[in-house]
């Protein structure tokens, strides 16, 4: 994998430019193209952006200025994040043809920061979706064994990184979809805690629980990221102030909260023993391991796939082909308006569909009060169950996933079990809490294994310092 | 529980159209998923109040000013990525009789 700093550290000592960068990592995509990392790859626009950061770099004496702290640095970016002029096409039909008429924050952010924007990554098709196989464009191969998934949704963001074609990239996360392909892929990524990053511009999926991210080779990488991209954005109503940032710690006296929830039934041998030897030299360098429970935290996944398809199905509407979305053949001859709604909203994939069907269910007449409502009101207790967890510890530990990656096709048929490999990631976008996923020792068989730290509100500078012990140590 | 005819009837209200062959894919997943959600009935939700999340106080409204719109230039970049547009406006099929 390619790092930021050694990029600067190459560039700022004359060993290379920011173009002669580019093209060796826009090489690295092409005889990575297999991987199916990219849905566009952006090259020209690219080109130019590496030319005028190389001039930048000139004017300002060979240094990296301060409001520029990703000058020249490829960066890849989700396809469900707008950029003006670009392709977004949420790896579906229904935009395959749709052209960014604005800019996201997040991406608008890392521009000014002097990015260089390389292209659009593959993801499940609207984000819906843990494996990265629920492409329109094909599934995306795991670097670490092509034979596997890459995780999902941002399935693309973190193959790039991996395979070394950027050092950093963003994604999106609603249910662990920056986390679960970071730690199946072996790389660095953070939920950033809901609010913390503008989500303007990125196309919605459950808006009470998507997130925008960062993802990269390396904790101090994901940071730099971070900072460019966090803060308060008037465009997003949801968007927080003010910053609480948590005193920071040393690993000595950090109090870490293992709820034996997520260590339970179902988590593979191999994960726990990675997990466990990663916390065991936290432990070393001083934290204190507090056992702990998160009682309400098993209704997660139930919890998550009534309110994120309900608010799917509702978000979704709107690609009907008339305001949005693309039009079918069958749609032009279509003899009524429902007809022609029905024939364009044909191009969602199955996963979508199964997804927009089930959140059609939980909302109807009827039965609304029994699975929306209720799912509402098992939303506060989890986070109640946080909330009363961080008044006794500082983070809370757990595998980022039950498994490492598994082969490509074999929960097709099972969406359920699918689904299930979301536990452990779905509590903090319920609870609203950032979480990192850091990769740890690999597993016995070789793949990578991720651990996840979760903090309380306004924790993201705790999980990145936390990470960097993490990383040092590995 | 969803059945078959559910299937059809939740098609309609979701303007997407499902295949036979896709209905009979989706009818054991769902009901999977669906029978997985209601374990939530086992959750003692008395205590809970409800929905409501977020920071209390943390995200601010926004001052209390016109936008500064171009409400033309406006109107016809948008409808102009629309997949139909004709004279500014979404073209849709003709549902009234002429």
């Amino acid at each position: 994998m390619i790092t930021l700093s050694s990029i600067h550290e190459s560039v700022v000592g004359g060993a290379a430019s920011f173009e002669s960068t580019l093209e060796k990592q826009l090489g690295t995509i092409t005889s990575g193209a297999r991987i199916n990392a990219f849905i566009s790859v952006t090259a020209d626009r690219a080109r130019e952006s590496a030319r005028r950061a190389d001039l930048e770099l000139a004017q300002s004496g060979g240094r990296i200025p301060a409001s520029k702290p990703l000058l020249g640095i490829p960066v890849a970016i989700k396809d469900n994040l707008q950029w003006a002029g670009s392709r977004t096409t949420c790896a579906s039909k229904m935009l395959q043809e749709y052209v960014s008429p604005f800019t996201a924050t997040a991406v608008m952010r890392l521009e000014a920061a002097g990015a260089v924007i390389v292209g659009k990554t593959n993801l499940d098709e609207f984000a819906m979706g843990g494996s990265g196989e629920h492409s329109a464009f094909g599934p995306t191969l795991n670097p670490a064994d092509e034979s596997r998934v890459a995780g999902g949704s941002s399935s693309g963001s973190a193959a790039a990184v991996a395979a070394g074609m950027v050092p950093v990239a963003l994604g999106s996360d609603t249910g662990g979809s920056i986390r679960l392909p970071a730690s199946f892929c072996g790389i660095v990524g953070l939920k950033p805690g809901y609010g913390r990053v503008s989500r303007f511009g990125l196309v919605a999926f459950a808006s009470s629980l998507d997130q925008v991210g960062p993802m990269g080779a390396t904790v101090s990488d994901v940071e730099k990221v971070y900072r460019v991209i966090e803060g308060h954005d008037p465009l997003d109503s949801t968007s927080i102030a003010v910053r609480a940032p948590i005193e920071h710690k040393g690993p000595a006296g950090l109090r870490v909260g293992i709820p034996a929830e997520f260590f339970a039934e179902g988590l593979d041998p191999g994960v726990r023993a990675s997990v466990e030897r990663a916390l065991a030299r936290l432990k070393e360098q001083g934290a204190v391991l507090v056992p702990i429970s998160l009682p309400n935290v098993h209704h997660s996944v139930a919890c998550y796939y009534v309110i994120a398809v309900a608010e799917a199905s509702s978000n979704l509407s709107r690609f009907d082909g008339v305001r949005f979305g693309s039009r079918t053949d069958a749609a032009r001859s279509a003899s009524s308006l429902e007809e022609f709604y029905c024939e364009n909203r044909s191009l969602f994939g199955r996963e979508v569909k199964r997804r927009i069907l089930l959140g059609t269910f939980v909302l109807s007449s009827g039965y609304h009060d029994a699975y929306y409502g209720r799912a509402c009101q098992v939303r506060e207790l989890i986070r109640q169950d946080f909330s009363s967890a961080f008044s006794k510890v500082d983070l809370i530990a757990s595998p980022v996933a039950p498994a490492p990656a598994f082969k490509i096709g074999e929960h097709s048929q099972s969406p359920l079990q699918m689904y299930l490999n979301d536990l452990y990631t779905i509590p903090a976008n319920l609870a609203g809490l950032p979480a990192l996923s850091v990769p740890v020792e690999p597993h016995s068989s070789g793949l990578p294994v991720g651990l996840q730290l979760m903090a309380a509100s306004g924790g993201e500078d705790l999980l990145l310092a936390v990470g960097r012990t993490l990383e040092v140590t590995r | 529980m969803i059945d078959s005819e559910g299937i059809k009837k939740l098609a309609k209200l979701s303007r997407i159209r499902v295949s036979p062959e896709e209905a009979a894919e989706f009818l054991p997943q769902l009901a999977a998923v669906i029978g997985h959600v209601h374990s939530l009935e086992k959750a003692d939700a008395s205590a809970s109040p409800g929905a409501g999340y977020g920071l209390q106080g943390a995200t601010p409204l926004r001052g209390d000013e016109p936008a500064v719109l171009t409400p033309v230039e406006a109107t016809s970049e948008i409808v102009s990525l629309s997949p139909g547009h004709m004279n500014g406006y979404f073209e849709v099929p003709q549902v009234v009789p002429q």
